[in-house]
């Protein structure tokens, strides 16, 4: 068991104003195969910290590795291997119908057309995008647009997929349908990081549990070590641990 | 792409944040009006007096870069269609310099006055005037100065998810203006739907 871990923080921190950090000195490791859930109140860093994950933002200090490699070394890889999911849909999509929002990111990747049709069914498969394919993104209902979100990020087969509050805004119905959509992922060997401040929604799905809170690492570890005491840090404690029936 | 910081309001202790309201919609007005009418020597005073701006402001700020692409490209943009039209010359790009001086100007005082202020002041200023629905125009001044600097930001989010799917590798410049700006005025179109519901919701 010597192989790095998938992805690794270390010490990272960032600041937009030079008096306010936003992150403070940040490390923590994702190993291959693992559902991690890092969550923190409104305003605690989350989404900052997830720009850094793939190269979108560059720290002021400390730096990420993934299987060991500096990201900064990766080009465009990384961005490849580390798929973020945005918080709002509508900011994401960019193409006028499902089947084009799904080959937008192999078409800039320039692969060739017949491998882009290939990628664009197998997620459209996998995901039961079907009968969408020829809708438009925007008119989508919440869950739908968070799936397609999502397919347009696995077209790129990433190591990593990393989902930036995925239950904003969703109805039950939607919320299941994310669910329905992560956890055969997971079962498939898909590693997550899911950025919250619901638990209730996925806690009973994950195996690792970060707080984060104004911009630091509070605590780290199992759900269980990990849940009992949750709201010293703003986050609501979830009643019981399976949403999902 | 740097992120864009313009149009928000940055709360600070200048000269200029200390104005009250209507002094701050005065002087916009003047250097407003003085940006379009002025020549090369007056295009050239305002040029100093807004870099002195800039500078004074500079902690308010933040990052200008965002702000003054976007100003270029507008004015390239502008100076093209003109010279298409006009022939290319002198007048030209003495527009294209008056519309970044206005541009900028705008970011000054975007910078230094709350949205609500500058609504205010618009109120206060007009409101002798018979028959003129200034309470209604400060609502109307107040929202918009309010949601740009959303449409902003949900621009820079934009950005991010597009550069995130390695949108940067795309070269064509047709596409890479296409992929810019639908997204955008998309996300507009949403936004004037949410201002005019907001609006609503006040009793506009
Ligand atoms: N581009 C930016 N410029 C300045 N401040 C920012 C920027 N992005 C985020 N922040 C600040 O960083 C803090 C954390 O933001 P964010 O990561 O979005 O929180 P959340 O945990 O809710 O996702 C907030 O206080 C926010 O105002
Ligand atoms: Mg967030």
């Amino acid at each position: 068991m010597n192989n790095p871990p998938l992805l690794q923080v270390r010490r990272l921190s960032r600041s937009f104003d030079r008096n306010v950090p936003v992150l403070r000195d940040v490390s923590f490791s994702l190993t291959e195969g693992s559902w991690t859930i890092l969550a923190g109140s409104n305003g605690s860093g989350k989404t900052v910290l997830m720009n850094h994950l793939n190269g979108l933002e560059k720290p002021d200090k400390g730096e990420i590795l993934f299987r060991g490699q500096k990201i900064e070394t990766m080009g465009d890889e990384i961005r490849r291997r580390v798929g973020l999911v945005f918080q709002n849909s509508d900011l994401q999509f960019v193409e006028q119908t499902v089947a084009r929002e799904l080959a937008f990111g192999p078409t800039n990747l320039g692969l060739p057309r017949r491998k882009i049709e290939l990628r664009v069914q197998e997620v459209c498969d996998e995901l039961g995008l079907e009968k969408l394919m020829d809708r438009r993104p925007h008119t989508l209902s919440g869950g739908e647009k968070k799936r397609v979100a999502i397919g347009g990020i696995l077209v790129m087969e990433p190591d990593l997929l990393v989902l930036d509050e995925p239950f904003t805004g969703l109805d039950w119905a939607g919320v299941d349908q994310v669910l329905r959509t992560l956890i055969p992922l997971h079962k498939k060997g898909m590693s997550l990081l899911l950025i919250t401040h619901d638990l209730a929604k996925c806690a009973a799905h994950s195996d690792r549990m970060i707080i984060l809170s104004e911009g630091r690492i509070r605590r780290e570890g199992t759900p269980e070590e990990i849940l009992p005491g949750v709201e010293e840090w703003g986050i609501r404690r979830p009643e019981g641990l399976t949403w999902l029936k | 792409m740097a992120e864009i910081a313009f149009l928000h309001y940055r709360p600070g202790r200048t000269l200029l944040h200390r104005l009250p309201g209507w002094g701050k919609l005065l002087l916009l007005l003047a250097v407003t009006a003085a940006c379009s009418r002025s020549a090369l020597i007056g295009l050239a005073l305002l040029t100093a007096l807004l870099t002195t701006g800039s500078l004074v402001l500079k902690p308010a700020l933040g990052k200008m870069k965002g702000a003054l692409m976007f100003a270029l490209i507008m004015a390239g943009l502008l100076a093209f269609s003109d010279a298409r039209q006009f022939g290319f010359g002198t007048p030209v790009i003495l527009r294209a310099v008056r519309f970044i001086l206005i541009f900028w100007t705008g970011i000054l005082f975007t910078t230094a006055a709350h949205p609500a202020e500058i609504g205010d002041a618009f109120e206060t200023l007009t409101r002798w005037i018979p028959h003129f629905p200034a309470r209604r125009l400060n609502t109307h001044i107040t929202l918009t100065l309010t949601f740009l600097p959303l449409i902003m930001d949900e621009s820079a989010t934009v950005d991010r998810a597009a550069r995130s799917r390695c949108f940067h590798r795309r070269k064509n410049p047709l596409v890479r203006i296409r992929y810019r700006v639908e997204p955008l005025v998309d996300g507009v179109f949403r936004k004037s739907d949410e201002i005019s519901r907001a609006m609503a919701a006040r009793c506009y």
